[in-house]
């Protein structure tokens, strides 16, 4: 498939969120793959503020606790906080020279083996919902068009976020970034449920999670409810052989 | 994104819960009706008037339309605790066959706009968050946004700040003994996963597992972060101590 084909799946994919079974989380996810495959990156995540302007990991290209931490170190000091914050791009930022800049951050990031970053704003119009963050692990700079290419995938996680639907009440950015976040919350809830239950690690949980949600066509969201309830209807209905028998012990 | 309002509101609402969530929280309660052009806000555990923790603004309004709501088991509140999403009525007017039971009770008590915020953490239903005004009209998207943010702080505040249940002297454990229940460590995704699993090493209610990991942190003399960590570390295992 050529990078034009690639790019439009990327864009159809956009438009599919406008229906009833999607999920925020898991179309996050999808972006943030489409820019490993789509762009010179290595690993790619997407970050959201919350009301009060804390930025939140939301979704991974590669859902392990080492990357994970490297978007937590960036709540004080980091690319996806200037970039949030300016609404500015911050583009081919060597970690090396911004030792001093984002210390901890780029600390961490050189020591998972990455040494450039960017981070592309999550913009609607005037307002910047949060930044997605892009890392490279080789030298060389992006090109302009993978910046482009970039930010038009950072713009397509925004018009994702805005499609969620909600029950009674007109699409307000507000309220969605809230059920965004709060999901988010709950899959690192199920994803403590399933790894206790089962003797596996945490990032392990979450592709147990994703897969079962996937293969039995559930939203990520509503199963990682259950999960973290530990409601009956998982054991039974679900027909998850290990669960199940973790519950008749 | 917040307004200067509501900023100051949680920064009243940063230094409770330390000594008592009554008192103190009824200056950043006043502030925070103003700031959302509403005649009052209360705050519960659940629905219903023996679930209501704090209530501001008109008070008695606020603590009577939560018990109406209890009592006919219908209403903003009542929905948005089930479905686990904001629900906004303008006018409670125009929903007259929505909630039969719950409408004429509220125009009784002259309320005409109700806004109910569900209270959660992930999974945790925590309790609901109301406001309501005596003229009919929406949030505004500013009064909004600042609305959702309490809730949110709320939430946290009546989880992190309620009394661990000693059986005793009623103690309260904020986490604001350790600079705030606002702090970055309540956040972050460890402490999720820790009440993930700590509920199922006790087989308790996610709400409860994190009550007991609040508990040891402060037995501990650490912060929850810090307890949350070694548990997904798995250097520190939760046992029942009467299986």
């Amino acid at each position: 498939m050529t990078r034009e084909e690639q790019l439009v799946d990327a864009f159809v994919e956009a438009a599919d969120t406008l229906v009833d079974d999607f999920d925020v989380i898991e179309f996050l996810h999808t972006v943030a793959a489409r820019c490993v495959q789509l762009l010179a990156v290595d690993a790619a995540g997407l970050m959201l503020a919350d009301q009060r302007g804390q930025l939140h990991a939301t979704a991974a290209s590669t859902e392990n606790a080492r990357l994970l931490e490297l978007f937590e170190l960036q709540s004080d000091a980091g690319p996806c906080l200037d970039a949030f914050r300016s609404g500015v791009p911050v583009v081919n930022a060597d970690l090396h020279a911004n030792q001093e800049r984002w210390p901890r951050f780029a600390e961490a990031a050189q020591a998972t083996g990455f040494v450039s970053v960017h981070a592309l704003p999550l913009r609607l119009r005037a307002t910047v919902i949060g930044a997605l963050n892009l890392f490279c692990a080789a030298p060389g700079a992006l090109s302009d068009a993978d910046v482009r290419t970039g930010q038009a995938l950072a713009d397509v996680a925004t018009i994702g976020i805005l499609a969620q639907r909600t029950l009674h009440q007109a699409e307000l950015l507000s309220t969605q970034l809230q059920q965004a976040l709060n999901s988010r919350v709950t899959i690192e809830q199920a994803k403590g449920v399933l790894a206790e239950r089962r003797s596996i690690t945490l990032d392990e949980a979450f592709e147990v999670l994703r897969t079962h949600a996937r293969t039995n066509n559930l939203r990520l969201s509503d199963l990682a409810r259950d999960v973290a309830q530990r409601s009956n209807v998982i054991a039974g209905l679900l027909d998850l052989p290990d669960l199940a028998a973790a519950d008749s012990e | 994104m917040l307004s200067k309002r509501m900023v100051a509101v949680l920064a009243l609402l940063n230094g409770a819960g330390g000594d008592g969530l009554g008192t103190e929280l009824l200056p950043a309660a006043a502030a925070a009706a103003v700031a959302l052009g509403v005649d009052g806000v209360s705050a519960g555990l659940g629905v219903g008037v023996q679930g209501v923790v704090v209530a501001w603004g008109r008070e008695a309004v606020a603590v009577a339309l939560d018990d109406l709501q209890f009592t006919v088991g219908q209403g903003p509140g009542v929905e948005a605790a089930a479905g686990g999403e904001p629900v906004l009525v303008s006018d409670v007017r125009e929903h007259g066959g929505r909630w039969p039971g719950f409408v004429p009770g509220a125009l009784e008590l002259e309320v005409r706009a109700v806004f109910a915020f569900p209270l959660r953490i992930g999974a945790i239903s925590v309790g609901v968050l109301t406001a309501h005004r005596g003229v009919p009209g929406p949030l505004v998207e500013g009064q909004l946004a600042d609305a959702l943010a309490l809730a949110e702080a709320v939430g946290v505040l009546l989880l992190h700040g309620a009394p661990v249940g000693d059986g005793g002297d009623g103690v309260l454990l904020g986490e604001g003994r350790r600079g705030g229940w606002a702090g970055p460590g309540t956040h972050r995704a460890e402490v999720h996963q820790a009440t993930g699993m700590v509920s199922v090493q006790l087989d308790v209610s996610l709400a409860e597992a994190l009550v007991r990991l609040r508990a040891h942190a402060y037995a501990q003399d650490r912060g929850i972060a810090e307890v949350a960590a070694d548990v997904v570390a798995r250097r520190l295992r939760f046992r029942d101590p009467n299986p």
